[in-house]
């Protein structure tokens, strides 16, 4: 039986800088092969010598085939690590891991993509899935916000995506004459029906309950909202215990719940 | 095939008939406790021992363990698979019921969906003997958890002991291919009346005034109950109800790197639920930063999340973290507190 703690050899092959404390890095597997994975799921990556922590693909699996990236926001040791990384840097990938973002569920109806901070990484490697498959979708939105200007990710991108994007930060700089508030304020700009509109939701803690109070109030049922959730995810494969949440893993049965699953966690989600 | 019986005075015979093929391991004096360790000369073998300060969990789950070790080498980085093969089989002599249904409850952990290799191996080539437990301590509540002091499966033999003779039951096919072994003989009606007399003489040793129906679902309405304030005020979340618990397992996954950073190991570590930093994630976010929500994480996931997990109690009534409790907390007494309730 194969030792599922050995990280398959992987190599960096390009790195960007996102934001003052963020990068994307595209990662190759080293032996050529390519990684199968669905958006919402992630990887463990291993930084020999400083140690691993989980990320989400921040890629989309259907165009990029041989290689995935991830958008890393440098907070601890290993992702600090990972930040000093360059190209052609060997690190370790164990993965994919967890459920993703049901995207049978998405068909066929608009969806409403809310991010807040780095949170939307996982939300961009979703972005890029419903945007290649853009016919078997509706109507794309996508809310975000970030602390500034600066801390906004892909915004270099995000003018070549074809879908309505509403962005707010939470101080402003000099030059910008955007939106200012919580993220939430987006939803006085834009209509936003639940009819056959299914929201999906990444970012801070108070952001996730913040956006889902919004979306109840505007009649979108519990089913219609989708979280993504983090949690420390040491293993990834339902053991270790770090990401409990109640009688779930977030590693193994998330990180996507519906909003509906997370009411029946015995602790609070978000 | 017939139950066998082995004369006690046969019992050093039959473990260096046993060291043939397996390593032995079982029950050893040590200080005023007993541990489950490696036997090199069958007296070593403790038979009459009431409980281990650690489960045999570590024996499968060790509290450290390589996982791989790394290696730089200019550019390029080499992994070193650490997991464990042996070449030699092990017996697990004298493991008691409760403390077997807690390797039972384990294996559905580790070999679920995803399966845990390390963990496997370790168990697919260890044969048990399990031994009926004789001296339940005060501690003991087996028989509310259904997990003791009788046993159906999960053994390869099953031992009692019937004064100057031990009786044998085969659970599986490496069992029935000992006790074909010349110095066991034929039980005969007599020998297994002894034994019947022994298992009743055992069950009246046991004495708990609860019971655990229904108490998943009670600590399910009790969750934001104030009761809990109460029975966690002596905590001094020190671990040691996890680490000596036959069924927790949460592990915590660190790098030991040398000073060089050129090289070192992927280790596993056991973890506790209750220590600080268990839930805690990069940025300073603390899931579980409060004492009270950590030490409930531990008995939420005892009597209630593991019944949606795995259908069980992940608790098998060896009474050891009552035992170990510093702060004197009795598991007992807060399940009657929530079944009163």
């Amino acid at each position: 039986m194969k030792n599922q703690y050995i990280p398959r050899l992987a190599v960096i092959k390009e790195v960007k800088d996102e934001t003052s404390d963020v990068k994307t890095f595209k990662i190759s597997l080293k032996d050529g092969r390519s990684l199968r994975y669905s958006p919402g799921q992630f990887v463990e990556l291993t930084v020999f010598g400083y140690g691993e922590f989980p990320a989400c693909f921040s890629s989309s699996p259907l165009s990029q085939r041989d290689y995935f990236e991830v958008t890393v926001r440098r907070v601890g040791d290993a992702t600090n690590a990972i930040h000093g990384l360059s190209a052609g840097s060997i690190i370790g990938v164990r993965g994919p891991f967890g459920n993703g973002f049901s995207l049978r569920m998405l068909k066929r109806k608009d969806v409403l993509i809310v991010g807040g901070g780095v949170g939307l990484a996982p939300l961009r490697g979703l972005i890029y899935y419903l945007l290649e498959k853009r016919g078997d979708y509706g109507e794309l939105k996508l809310l975000y916000g970030a602390r500034t200007p600066d801390d906004i990710v892909f915004k270099d991108e995000m003018v070549d995506w074809d879908m309505d994007v509403l962005l707010t930060v939470d101080r402003a700089g000099k030059g910008w004459i955007g939106n200012i508030g919580v993220v939430t304020i987006l939803f006085r700009d834009t209509e936003i029906k639940p009819d056959n509109t299914v929201a999906v939701i990444c970012g801070p803690l108070i952001m996730i309950s913040a956006v889902s109070a919004e979306l109840l109030k505007r009649d979108f049922s519990e089913d219609q909202i989708i979280v993504s959730l983090e949690r420390m995810m040491k293993c990834g494969t339902g053991m270790c215990g770090h990401c409990n949440i109640g009688a779930k893993y977030v590693c193994k049965d998330g990180p996507v719940f519906t909003y509906r699953e997370t009411m029946e966690f015995l602790e609070a989600a978000f | 095939m017939v139950d066998k019986i082995l004369k006690k005075k046969n019992l050093g015979e039959f473990i260096e008939y046993l060291e043939k093929d397996y390593a032995i391991v079982g029950p050893k004096r040590k200080a005023d406790e007993h541990v489950f360790d490696y036997i090199d000369d069958p007296a070593e073998l403790a038979l009459d021992y009431t409980t281990t300060i650690l489960p045999p969990k570590k024996l499968f789950f060790p509290p450290r363990e390589p996982l791989y070790r790394y290696e730089k080498v200019d550019s390029e980085v080499i992994l070193h698979d650490l997991s464990e093969r042996w070449d030699k089989k092990r017996v697990l002599f004298g493991v008691h019921p409760c403390d077997l249904n807690g390797l039972l409850i384990l294996d559905r952990v580790f070999n679920d969906k995803f399966k845990d290799p390390l963990y496997l191996h370790r168990r697919k080539n260890t044969l048990i003997i399990c031994l009926m437990c004789e001296n339940p301590t005060e501690h003991c509540f087996c028989d509310a958890m259904g997990t003791g002091p009788t046993i159906e499966d999960g053994y390869d033999l099953l031992v009692t002991d019937i004064g100057d003779r031990y009786y044998f039951e085969p659970g599986s096919r490496a069992g029935r291919g000992i006790l074909k072994w010349d110095l066991f003989k034929n039980a005969t009606k007599k020998d297994e009346k002894e034994k019947e007399a022994k298992v009743l003489e055992i069950k009246n040793k046991l004495h708990s005034d609860f019971k655990v129906d229904g108490l998943e679902g009670n600590m399910k309405g009790k969750f934001w109950s104030r009761l809990w304030d109460a029975h966690t005020k002596k905590c001094v979340l020190c671990g040691a109800c996890n680490f000596t618990c036959p069924t927790c397992y949460c592990f915590d996954v660190v790098d030991e790197t040398d000073f060089t950073g050129e090289k070192g190991e992927r280790v596993r570590i056991w973890d506790s639920c209750h220590f600080e930093n268990f839930a805690l994630v990069a940025g300073g976010l603390n899931f579980r930063g409060g004492r009270i929500p950590r030490i409930k994480l531990r008995l939420y996931h005892k009597f209630c999340y593991s019944i949606e997990q795995r259908g069980v109690y992940d608790c098998v009534g060896c009474g050891r973290c009552i035992q170990f409790c510093p702060g004197r907390i009795d598991l007992r007494e807060i399940i009657k507190d929530v079944q009163r309730r």
